[in-house]
């Protein structure tokens, strides 16, 4: 059965609460940007960019039967890893699942408390980018 | 501040005024003084020697990282010292910082143009002022060197 938007991030934090210090989840969060495929370079292109990032991200989205596969990757590696879980998170699953997402993980994990508002603009510029795709992609459909 | 107000309309004053909403800022106004005060006191070329012992220290501490490039290495500049390291993204270091106190501003500084001169996506940037030490020169070198560590 595939897990829904809510279970994946129960799931992650989870994860993040086996860790006593930030140092250890920094050091998650930078393997998993490590561990995060490349973008092929063809989507590397200016409109896949998402504004508001101190960092270059792109962000390339593709619909194939009803659902949403997301594919990203940056130039900071910390951001990287944010995308991971991004992805892990809304990839696979339809516009309307996407769009209804709370995205509560992102809270209760502590990083947006714990990132400064001048680098956490990033990460929320990602988030709205990926429901932007589902928007379009539920009007089309 | 508004002219006049009826059930009918609303007039606003006239410029600045109809921007100056609520209690203007007073409070920033007498601490102004103060400042200015303190400043004198300690003497602006006071100031300035302790700013440069602290961008001296900083800069030769800074050449311990491997792959470290200071953008920016006029004899006499402000004390602020903004640089590249090799392989490791301004964005990430800065992170890691802030995790460890220690506030440096990253990003191209709305300078973009200048960045792009540099082919650089932006630096890292520490400024030194009065209230720094020079053993808070060090955390920074520390905590710089291990967050070098953990990205590469």
């Amino acid at each position: 059965m595939i897990k829904t938007i809510e279970q994946i991030e129960e799931e992650i934090v989870d994860e993040f609460s086996l860790f006593d210090s930030w140092d250890d989840k920094y050091e998650y969060i930078i393997d998993l940007g490590k561990k995060l495929a490349p973008l092929p370079d063809e989507y590397k292109k200016d409109e896949n960019k998402v504004k508001g990032c101190q960092s270059t991200v792109w962000l390339e989205a593709d619909y194939k039967d009803g659902k949403i596969y997301y594919q990203a990757e940056s130039d900071a590696i910390i951001v990287k890893g944010l995308i991971s879980m991004l992805i892990r998170v809304l990839s696979g699953h339809t516009p309307d699942e996407i769009l209804h997402s709370k995205m509560d993980f992102i809270n209760k994990i502590g990083m947006t408390s714990h990132l400064a508002q001048t680098r956490s603009n990033g990460l929320l510029a990602m988030v709205k980018q990926m429901k932007h795709y589902a928007l379009a992609f539920s009007l089309k459909s | 501040m508004i002219k006049e107000v009826t059930f009918e309309k609303t007039t606003y004053n006239e410029l600045p005024y109809k921007f100056e909403a609520g209690t203007p800022n007073i409070a920033d106004a007498i601490a102004l003084k103060p400042a200015i005060d303190y400043i004198n006191k300690v003497g602006k070329s006071n100031i300035r020697k302790h700013e440069d012992v602290l961008l001296a220290h900083a800069t030769e501490r800074l050449k311990e990282i491997e792959g470290l490039k200071i953008i920016g290495d006029n004899d006499h500049k402000v004390s602020v010292a903004s640089f590249v390291i090799a392989g490791v993204h301004p964005q990430d270091i800065g992170i890691l910082l802030d995790n460890k106190g220690i506030a440096v501003r990253t990003g191209h500084h709305c300078a973009e143009p200048l960045m792009n001169r540099f082919c650089i996506p932006g630096t890292i940037r520490a400024s030194f002022a009065l209230y720094n030490t020079v053993e808070e020169v060090d955390l920074m070198i520390e905590g710089l060197k291990k967050a070098v560590k953990v990205l590469r």
